[in-house]
């Protein structure tokens, strides 16, 4: 009995959910906006295929037929006769998906990623058309002149063929939306009035703190990288070597045997032997997914001295944190905490790429294929039509700030006009990667969390100055992009961070007198691994030119 | 079993296949569609094995791909991270199979045995449920009971005063090896027994009854009753699993995958992981499954060779 | 069950005459196994239950922590994981369906002794299981046979096991005696009627047992999906369930290269969905499990 009772009580949730949707009827929001004049409906339906990522974020709309589905295809479809369909990229396996389309014949009309080594990748094996930036700027006027405004023209070739257009990315060099906050009320008890602005005062801050016992654990917290990027900006020389840069600098691939990796391992393997961290750190990856980020459990328990992430109008660990410990204080982080003479000198990072997306399309594209995405996307980059797209429909998905005269987006509403992930973002990044609300203030105020005791907002302005400032000075700056593709890096990354992940946790757990001999037992080991193949083909691809430059003053001579 | 292997067959008039096969073509009738189906849904993809021989780019397909031969082998065969895999992946598997084997055995003949019966009825229940979270689910909570400073285990082995540092059970290799063995078992074991429960029932009860009137006990009954009646199902499982060893278990790997136990995690999913699927290199994927397909074929043929042998049936 | 008191301890004690020692030592072990295996249930089961603070701040083990049902409630009002659930049972039972009948298709002339070419049919059945063409050109083929995207890339490619087909033709020929199909013979009947007027009725317990293998490997599948289904609607459950909880690790590398926050699902709303993708398969394992109690029931009440 009991067991058909939960049965049905399954099958009455369900029906119930059914019933509980499609309550109120919304007039379809319409985007006026100049299109060029000689666009002219296809005489023939065209069918396009567009990528989105499917982030399979539970609460969220199917992302390939959605409200905002059918009405770019009813704004935008229906008036050119042409077919817009989306195919779902699961996220996490971006190149496994797209491989499989392509050897399927089944190559999205539209490909795009952020990275540069993978579109280079679908260029070189031939699945992507290449492109007459004449034709397109014809037709897509307004979206090639975003370009042109941006400077992204140098970016449009690979192996001496155009292929891409790029999508804008706004205050691209500053990365003000990741922040690391720090207990300050921690810092008063050991006698600080302000946030540790050298590596000297740092080191004296933690060790005052352990004396002190206000934690019971390591006062801070480290994990093993699931990223191939090392945060080694800091460390590099101010003016870097152009061809070493060349060589190391990437996303892609760790660079273990560069010596700013050296010099980093080397800072926190002294923390670690000092005590700074704890001696399971090097279980705390993220990789088996269900389990929590150990340095997130840590901070919002009030344990660990700072952690930090991506801000966002609501950042779960924050407000678990302030629910733990409702009476503590939070500082951010200062960027100039880690300067020391000899190795950091002065704060650099790494600033993002000058653009967003890298689109290309496909190689089985017809002409009035390629002609229906351009227009898709010169149709999206139009003010009207995005801010339809980001805001969704007054009074339903957003309200107008009375201060500001600004849109603010209902975050709590779920329903029909729902916005997919990050307001539409993985629509609408085909034309741009952060949605922009007026001025940096207005949209830092955008980001800035939400419903936190304690109001972050200006913090973070004087923070994102605080970059600007570094970066104006020259210290923000990218890795190289190759105009040809880097074989063996897609043959050996994946085993490299492997490897990187091992040596990392050994080269941080050593004894401090044996790093040495340690690290150099290990490079020879890594390099040998492939990175050897990686960094001499590198190296030839920029002796050969095919290699963007540092920023002007950046390159030592 | 019965061996009485006596040809079953219709009132013979004559001699020959051709009688056998007008007497019992509904039998070939029968096996025609699963013989269908494989041949559409599996064979049909052989010919796509050339890819192990090639250079293949999705975007240019087979026909504009470039031949190699042999050259993806003989790349694969020259990597001395090929052989490291391999090592770890015979060993784990075989010792996965020596040890996993008898488990559900053992636990469906003592499931059989339990009298209680609503308590057994629950209990059966419960033990097939960590067949059903997945490795990544099992993994995490694995690492909070066995983590060595902060883990549930070893706060409770350490506050009993029976260690005083924690054990290592998942950041040791050798630790590592053992708990990742345990685990496997462990979530096995309860699935692993429907087999073996219901080739248990399908026993005729009354050699049960025969049994105990020549006055055998309970484990007389299970060793002389009970062990031959499930031999069969035992063999079957045992041949067909022995053709798994070359094979491994990505999620399960990657899912209890830890820095400091990489020289045991490294077997062959991981390889091929690494150096093939993460770079789209399909040609080297598909050239290391064909050759883990035909050494678990050529296993799986001598084992059987060998249960013939010893007087089994046997799969083929 | 009656609400008779007498009753109901008997069917406690079930068919128990005399109680020895060793039945305790035995339900012992196994309630100690049991235990193991509950757990990690149970800790999901608590999480999906907690509040998102007590869950990031690792307060709950065996119990919710700031009990609430606020993941479950979400899960429910969207509307793609009910839609998939739907589906999912849909696939399921399709393809149990289908898989059952093509396995006794294959292991009841394979159980006959006798049988002309039987090692050339069982050699073409099982080569499969051993030797697998890969990732890409089964794809190519699910693709050339129009199947791409469409429910029946996960209804027909797996429906034939020849796992489970070995393990009903180890159960055919070990339990069904040679005379029962010398006497059928001997009556005239015919190998189909021989199929479904004995070996099929006395077949309950292997059938009930292939039924849950199948149905449960394909409830639990999702690597084929992954490939072969690209629209949403199409999705399996357990592939969304896989893409929330696995694809929350590579965050890390995706938020670089996005330059923004790539926020995962939140943990307690990744446990509620693991219960709703796993109960509904856990709740059929009872109606199969009668089948193979009533049979070992014989045997220890006769024991």
């Amino acid at each position: 009995m009991k067991r058909i009772v939960s049965l049905l009580l399954v099958l009455a949730m369900m029906l119930g959910t059914v019933c509980i949707a499609n309550a109120e009827e919304v007039a379809a929001p319409h985007a006026d906006c100049t299109l060029p004049a000689d666009w002219a409906p296809f005489a023939e339906n065209v069918t396009i295929t567009v990528p989105v990522y499917d982030r399979s974020k539970a609460g969220y709309p199917a992302v390939d037929d959605n409200y905002w589905t059918k009405w770019i295809q009813s704004e935008f479809g229906d008036k050119w006769n042409i077919t817009v369909k989306y195919i779902p990229i699961p996220r996490g396996d971006v190149m496994t998906k797209y491989s499989m389309l392509i050897a399927a014949d089944e190559t999205p009309t539209i490909l795009m990623e952020y990275d540069y080594p993978k579109v280079a990748q679908w260029a070189a094996d031939g699945a992507m058309t290449t492109l007459d930036l004449d034709a397109f700027k014809a037709v897509a006027p307004t979206y090639y002149q975003a370009m042109v405004d941006n400077n992204q023209l140098g970016y449009t070739d690979i192996n001496g063929e155009t292929y891409f257009v790029l999508s804008e990315r706004a205050y691209y060099n500053t990365t003000y939306t990741y922040v690391t906050y720090c207990r300050m009320d921690w810092l008063r008890k050991v006698g600080y009035d302000h946030v540790p602005t050298s590596y000297a005062e740092y080191t004296d801050a933690i060790n005052k703190i352990i004396e002190a016992g206000l934690t019971d654990t390591a006062p801070l917290g480290l994990g093993i990288p699931t990223a191939a990027y090392v945060a080694n900006f800091g460390y590099r020389d101010v003016k870097v070597n152009e061809k070493e840069w060349a060589m190391h600098s990437s996303l892609g691939t760790p660079n273990l045997t560069w010596e700013p990796t050296k010099k980093m391992l080397k800072r926190l393997n002294a923390e670690y032997n000092q005590g700074w961290y704890s001696k399971e750190f090097d279980l705390s990856m993220n990789s088996s997914g269900a389990s929590t980020d150990q340095q997130q459990t840590d901070f919002v328990n009030g344990k660990i001295f700072s952690y930090g992430g991506y801000m966002g109008s609501n950042v779960a660990w924050m407000n678990a944190f302030y629910e733990n410990n409702p009476d503590a204080e939070l500082a951010i982080v200062s960027s100039y905490q880690g300067v020391e003479e000899g190795v950091m000198d002065t704060p650099q990072f790494r600033s993002d790429n000058p653009f967003g997306m890298i689109v290309g399309f496909s190689s089985l594209a017809t002409e009035d294929q390629l002609k229906a995405a351009w227009m898709l996307m010169e149709w999206m980059i139009q003010p009207e039509v995005l801010s339809v797209l980001e805001n969704g429909i007054e009074g339903v998905t957003y309200t107008i700030d009375e201060a500001t005269g600004l849109p603010a987006v209902i975050g709590d509403y779920m329903g029909e006009y729902m916005l997919n992930h990050n307001m539409n973002i993985d629509m609408t990044c085909l034309v741009h990667a952060v949605k922009k609300t007026g001025t940096i203030e207005q949209t830092i105020a955008g980001i800035a969390p939400q419903g936190l005791p304690v109001d972050f907002t200006d913090a973070m302005i004087a923070n994102y100055y605080e970059l600007k400032e570094i970066a104006d000075a020259g210290n923000a700056y990218s890795d190289p992009i190759f105009a040809c593709s880097i074989d063996s890096e897609s043959e050996y990354s994946a085993t490299l961070l492997s490897l990187y992940q091992v040596d990392y946790a050994k080269l941080i757990k050593c004894d401090p007198a044996e790093f040495d001999a340690l690290y150099d037992e290990l490079c020879k080991e890594f390099l040998d691994a492939g990175y050897q193949e990686i960094i001499d083909e590198r190296l030839a691809a920029f002796e050969a030119g095919n290699c963007t430059k540092l920023p002007a003053g950046k390159a030592a001579e | 079993m019965t061996k009485s292997g006596q040809v079953v067959n219709r009132p013979r008039r004559g001699n020959g296949t051709l009688n056998y096969l007008r007497n019992h073509w509904q039998l070939y009738l029968l096996l025609l569609i699963p013989v269908a189906f494989v041949i559409i849904f599996k064979y049909a993809a052989y010919p796509g094995l050339r890819m192990a021989f090639m250079d293949y780019k999705p975007a240019k397909g087979y026909a504009g791909s470039k031949w190699l031969g042999f050259g993806m082998f003989e790349k694969v065969f020259k990597d001395k991270d090929f052989f490291t895999a391999l090592r770890n992946s015979l060993i784990f598997n075989f010792l996965d199979l020596g040890l996993g084997f008898p488990v559900p055995v053992i636990l469906a003949i003592m499931l059989d045995q339990l009298r209680f019966r609503r308590f057994k009825r629950i209990n059966q229940t419960i033990l097939y449920l960590p067949h059903f979270l997945s490795w990544v689910i099992i993994a995490s909570v694995a690492l909070n009971l066995f983590k060595p400073q902060s883990g549930l285990v070893n706060i409770l082995l350490r506050d009993a005063g029976l260690i005083e540092d924690g054990i290592p059970f998942l950041t040791e290799k050798w630790h590592w090896f053992w708990t990742y063995l345990l685990i496997g078992i462990w979530q096995n074991m309860g699935w692993g027994t429907i087999i073996y429960l219901a080739a248990i029932t399908g026993i005729d009860t009354s050699l049960y009854e025969a049994a105990t009137i020549d006055g055998a006990g309970r484990m007389g009954r299970i060793w002389h009753v009970t062990l031959p009646g499930i031999r069969p199902t035992m063999v079957t499982m045992l041949i067909m699993n022995l053709g798994r060893v070359m094979g491994s278990n990505f999620e399960r790997l990657s899912a209890f995958a830890n820095v400091n136990v990489r020289d045991f995690q490294y077997q062959l999913a991981i390889y091929v992981y690494e150096k093939g699927l993460a770079g789209s290199n399909f040609s080297k994927a598909t050239a290391v499954g064909l050759f883990q397909s035909l050494v678990g074929l050529i296993l799986v043929v001598a084992a059987d060779r060998v249960a013939k042998k010893l007087g089994e049936d046997g799969l083929l | 069950m009656t609400g008779n008191l007498t009753n109901r301890k008997q069917s406690f004690f079930g068919g128990v005459n005399r109680v020895h020692v060793s039945d305790f030592v035995i339900a012992f072990v196994i309630l100690l196994l049991s235990l193991t295996c509950i757990l990690p249930f149970i800790y999901v089961m608590a999480k999906s239950l907690s509040s998102n603070t007590a869950v990031l701040s690792q307060k709950v083990y065996l119990w919710p922590v700031g009990f609430n049902i606020d993941a479950y409630v979400s899960i429910f009002r969207d509307g793609k994981m009910t839609h998939s659930l739907l589906y999912t049972i849909e696939v399921t039972v399709l393809f149990t369906v289908i898989g059952m009948v093509i396995t006794t298709c294959a292991a009841y002339p394979l159980s006959i002794k006798g049988l002309k070419f039987k090692g050339f049919f069982a050699f073409i059945l099982m080569f499969t299981m051993y030797f697998s063409a890969g990732l890409i050109p089964e794809y190519l083929l699910i693709k050339d046979l129009k199947l791409l995207n469409t429910m029946w890339a996960l209804v027909l490619p797996l429906s034939f096991s020849a796992y489970n087909m070995l393990i009903m033709r180890s159960f055919l020929s070990s339990t069904i005696p040679d005379t029962l199909y010398e006497a059928a013979y001997l009556d005239g009947a015919s190998d189909l009627r021989v199929l479904t007027s004995i070996v099929l009725p006395l077949s309950k317990p292997i059938i009930a047992t292939l039924s849950l293998f199948y149905a449960v490997g394909r409830w639990n599948a999702f690597a084929d999906a992954k490939y072969y289904i690209t629209k949403q609607s199409l999705q399996p459950l357990q592939l969304l369930l896989n893409n929330m909880v696995l694809d929350a690790a590579g965050n890390d590398a995706i938020s670089i290269a996005e330059g923004t926050a790539t926020q995962s699902t939140p943990e307690v709303l990744q446990s509620a969905a693991i219960m709703f993708a796993t109960i509904p398969i856990i709740i059929v394992y009872p109606f199969v499990q009668k089948y193979f109690v009533q049979g070992t029931m014989i045997g220890a009440v006769k024991g």
